[in-house]
């Protein structure tokens, strides 16, 4: 058994490399014909949590968050599927993380700053 | 709301409560700073505190003698008329000990030292007066 | 033999780490305005640390968790996001205190004005974080952090009376000026204990890898290594008190705490002071600047860590970087360093609930420290001293501002 609120939402999420790549900010129910609602997904990023907040703060965040561009926040979703494994420390997902939007801040900061400073790499 | 409300009683309180004992905080702050100056000559002279500290030690008494002298209205007449004197005097023998520094004088740095101490002195002794009043 | 040599080091380390502008200007202030009467502000205080770093080490090893992300996981985001502000602007601002320490000390050194050092001292202190590693940064600044035992040496130096030091440890109400007393008394606690010392604490213990197998070591080093430090905090009080009290002086700038050594150490005195303070400051520069970005990192799950190149932890180096300049803008601007670091005290003072409630509540929760939860004396310890802490703030902090 898993209870959602309590051994999933804001756990510690690592990708199949064992990296940490940011917490389950949300989780996406489907509710289906007979009424009985499904897990189909987890969601991760900054929209998810401004939305957590309040909705209003979400919708702000995306308008101006579009200027930056591949950097931008996201609400990116994991499938329900590719959850792996559900532990007290953290939740393991089978996905790259670096190939994801998960990683657009951190990539475009390795590319666009720390490579270009000395001694970042 | 609640907390606001304390707070702001809090705030009134604190204001008016200021209002009656800053004074006496106020020339015990120029007897500590008459006091710091001494101390700070007592260390040049004795070439135990380099000259571009002393200086600038020097400088920030001055300072906090300025800042804090301006606001000796609310004191007795008495008290302001005394702590007014001994500040003018104290001004100069500070001003004659930066001077001294800057020339790296030492011997001509001791004798200001009694002058320094004579008016933490007279300062401390109007504040414990103001404070035994209040 | 290699236990023994850890346990050494930890509290080498805790020693090297806990005197900083903060406790060294509070009970500088203490010391010259009231004489022994705040000693035992030191030692509640401590007690209180000495509690909460070890509940934080107990934390990290059980759970494998860092403050931070277990009280996300526990309560949820929408609570979680107002101790993360809180910590977070109170740790800046503290951040600012200490640097304005360190480019203080070598305003002191040199008599250059301590604006100009704010860029070389952040230039230092980041290519300290980009290029270091977690255990050099921090055995090398807390062995260098020593020479603060410089205050407990002055203290026997000037043949500090013991008895009437003692008397100091027993609370007592003020017989003047009892509102700069309370002031104090929570500037000294806020000072000792300041959120990110023990949010550093439990991230300390994660990059170490510690387990259940630390536990005995994690309480040795809490116990003795922070008895140390506030041993160190009273000695400061203890000499300031000699050396002050008697000539009429009140601490209102660091150019007066600058000569307090000179008593015991004469020409060395100055020296010893400025590096002293110096290397404390420094020191907790780089501990609040770390502080920072775990907190943030661990509470949106980003990876993080000192042993990773900045690199693999972009994010997390983007951040320690940007609360270094933040920290520095007061500084730059031209604050006053000593006002600054009271400011933040009192402001660390009254965020304590916000900071340790939360952390207390998963103290014992067996769901994180499994059969090692709390006992009640802990909790009732830290409980009395947040609670006495944040009112004593919420009290004196208008008082503060308004001047009195």
């Amino acid at each position: 058994m898993v209870r959602l609120a309590h051994d999933v939402l804001d756990s510690q999420l690592v990708d199949r490399k064992g990296r940490p790549c940011g917490k389950a900010d949300g989780i996406v129910l489907l509710v289906g014909e007979h009424g009985a609602p499904r897990v189909v997904a987890l969601e991760v990023g900054a929209l998810t949590l401004a939305r957590r907040l309040h909705p209003r703060l979400s919708r702000w965040l995306a308008r101006w968050g579009r200027r930056l561009g591949a950097a931008a926040p996201h609400a990116y979703r994991i499938p329900w599927s590719q959850v792996r494994r559900i532990d007290e420390k953290e939740i393991t997902v089978d996905i790259d993380a670096a190939a994801t939007p998960l990683w657009s801040l951190e990539r475009w900061l390795a590319e666009r700053v720390i490579d270009r400073l000395p001694g970042g790499a | 709301m609640a907390l606001l409300r304390v707070v702001m009683i809090a705030v009134l309180l604190a204001a008016a409560g200021c209002g009656g004992s800053g004074d006496a905080t106020d020339v015990r702050a120029l007897a500590s700073w008459a006091a710091t100056t001494d101390m700070v000559a007592a260390a040049w002279t004795q070439h135990e505190v380099p000259r571009r500290y002393s200086l600038r030690a020097v400088g920030r008494a001055r300072q906090a003698l300025t800042e804090r002298g301006r606001h000796l209205d609310a004191l007795p007449a008495a008290a302001r008329a005394r702590v007014g004197e001994a500040l003018q005097r104290l001004d100069r023998a500070v001003a004659e000990l930066a001077e001294a520094i800057e020339r790296g004088d030492r011997t001509g740095a001791v004798p200001i030292r009694a002058r320094l101490q004579a008016e933490a002195r007279t300062l401390g002794e109007v504040a414990a007066g103001l404070e035994a009043r209040s | 033999m290699t236990k023994v040599f850890e346990v050494a080091l930890g509290i080498v380390t805790s020693i090297g780490g806990f005197l900083e502008a903060g406790s060294l200007a509070t009970s500088a202030q203490a010391g010259a305005e009231f004489g022994f009467q705040l000693l035992w502000v030191i030692a509640l205080g401590t007690l209180c640390l000495i509690f909460l770093v070890e509940m934080s080490g107990r934390l990290a090893a059980v759970s494998h968790h860092t403050i931070a992300s277990a009280m996300r996981e526990r309560f949820g985001f929408n609570f979680f996001v107002v101790p993360l502000l809180t910590v977070a602007l109170v740790s800046l601002l503290t951040l600012g205190a200490e640097l304005g320490g360190v480019c203080m000390a070598l305003q002191l050194a040199t008599g250059v004005a301590l604006q100009w050092w704010a860029l070389p001292v952040m230039v230092l202190v980041w290519v300290l974080l980009w290029r270091g590693s977690f255990g050099l940064i921090e055995k090398g600044v807390s062995l260098l952090g020593l020479v603060t035992v410089a205050f407990l040496v002055a203290m026997f130096r000037l043949h500090a009376p013991l008895g009437e030091v003692a008397a100091g440890l027993v609370p007592r109400l003020p017989d003047h000026d009892s509102g700069r007393y309370w002031f104090l008394a929570v500037s000294i606690l806020g000072a000792s204990l300041t959120p990110y010392l023990f949010y550093f604490y439990s991230s300390g213990a994660i990059e170490d890898h510690w387990d259940k197998k630390d536990l005995g070591t994690n309480r040795m080093v809490a116990t003795l290594g922070m008895s140390f430090g506030g041993i160190l905090a009273a000695a400061v009080l203890v000499v300031a008190a000699m050396v002050f009290l008697p000539r009429g002086v009140r601490i209102e700038s660091y150019e007066q705490v600058a000569l307090m050594l000179i008593d015991a150490f004469g020409h060395w005195g100055f020296w010893l002071f400025v590096a002293a303070f110096g290397i404390a400051c420094l020191g907790a520069v780089l501990e609040i600047t770390l502080a920072v970005a775990y907190l943030v990192a661990q509470g949106f799950g980003w990876n993080w860590g000192e042993n990773v190149k900045p690199r693999d932890a972009a994010r997390f180096a983007a951040t320690y970087t940007l609360a270094l300049v933040v920290a520095m803008l007061p500084v730059v601007a031209g604050v006053d360093p000593l006002r600054l670091t009271n400011v933040s005290m009192v402001l660390s003072a009254a965020s304590l609930p916000v900071a340790t409630l939360p952390f207390l509540v998963l103290m014992n929760d067996p769901t994180y420290v499994k059969g090692h939860a709390n006992g009640r004396f802990g909790n009732a310890v830290v409980l009395v001293v947040i609670v006495l802490a944040c009112v004593l703030a919420v009290v004196s902090l208008p008082l503060e501002l308004v001047g009195g």
